[in-house]
């Protein structure tokens, strides 16, 4: 295994524990919601986003009907998504576009995270792509155990354990941001996005991190040019 | 809803954010329009991290999440932070955040 594999691999698995203590959230309450084992997973592996599989499956009670607004209801929280793509493309330099169909699937949050974090460290020559696929490796198969733990008897693990494992995404987060950011505009970055995201997240639920990044990050680009 | 409409319903929602997370790749337009604004999009991912953080501490699920697990879940982050500030090794600082807040929360129940 190469340095670049490595390191996405040891990556991905320091986000494990938070990839599955979200998915078993994402079963539990899909069996709440009486959705089919079989399409609670699939729905993991098709869109592989928890926020908009909680959207959908919280339209599960108006039936039939709301078939349509279930898949814009998925889609548009999904947006975000759009500029983790843009990012990634000048972070994916000279990879041929059909390994790019095949690895945009694996676009989500952390992993565009963790890579985007990792391209920042210049001391260390990584090849991004396959240090984002190799995470993507690990990363989502988590994602599909933890949606079929909680299906099966997500209601039956220990609270403590539950709660300890979801805060290993924030707390890796955190750290990476502690570590990272370099000069006065980026930490007005991460401190007004800190600030900014649970308000908008109350008002606004299921978009309060994208819309607080989007206006954060043009009022600070604006300050920035001046 | 039977299994035609779950189809549908994954095939739709699978599909279209597929379409999100692909195009960036794949048009050469807003391959330029990513370049023309890469300080905007670095400063999306730095708040973007820092919102999922404060997202993670303030809320529990859907709503505001009660005191004493905000309290936890500050000091599980503050640990980590003077930890990795210590031994500047990453993954000792993520297991002993995680794990105090454990701890605590396991001796609080």
């Amino acid at each position: 295994m190469n340095a670049s594999r490595k390191q996405g691999f040891r990556a991905g698995v320091s986000v494990i524990p938070s990839f599955i203590a979200i998915f078993i959230g994402f079963g539990v309450a899909a069996r709440v919601a009486d959705v089919p084992a079989p399409a609670a997973v699939l729905l993991t592996i098709a869109v592989f986003a928890a926020p908009a599989q909680f959207a959908i499956i919280e339209l599960t009670g108006q039936g039939a009907a709301a078939i349509v607004q279930m898949i814009f209801a998925g889609v548009l929280i999904n947006l975000r998504f759009f500029l983790m793509s843009l990012t990634l493309a000048h972070l994916f330099t000279g990879v041929p576009r059909l390994r790019m169909l095949a690895s945009a699937q694996f676009v989500a949050a952390s992993t565009f995270l963790l890579t985007f974090f990792q391209s920042r460290k210049k001391s260390e020559h990584v090849n991004l792509h396959e240090f984002f696929i190799s995470m993507a490796v690990v990363v989502f198969p988590a994602a599909v155990v933890g949606t079929l733990i909680g299906v099966a008897f997500g209601t039956n693990l220990p609270p403590a354990f539950m709660f300890g494992a979801s805060l290993f995404l924030p707390v890796y987060f955190a750290l990476l941001l502690s570590s990272d950011v370099k000069g006065r505009y980026e930490i007005m970055a991460v401190l007004c996005g800190f600030v900014f995201t649970p308000p908008v997240e109350t008002l606004l639920p299921g978009w309060g991190v994208f819309v607080s990044a989007l206006v954060v990050a043009a009022a600070i680009t604006v300050a920035e040019k001046r | 809803m039977n299994a035609v409409e779950w189809t549908l319903v994954i095939a739709g929602a699978g599909l279209g954010t597929y379409a999100l997370r692909v195009a960036p790749f794949m048009s050469l337009r807003l391959y330029r329009v990513g370049q023309n604004n890469l300080r905007f999009l670095t400063f999306v991912s730095l708040a973007i991290a820092a919102g999922i953080v404060a997202r993670s501490i303030v809320f529990d699920g859907g709503s505001v999440g009660q005191p004493p697990e905000l309290a936890i879940k500050v000091a599980a982050v503050l640990a980590a932070l003077i930890i990795q500030h210590r031994t500047k090794n990453l993954l000792v600082a993520l297991f002993g955040g995680v794990g105090l807040a454990v701890l605590w929360k396991w001796l609080t129940m």
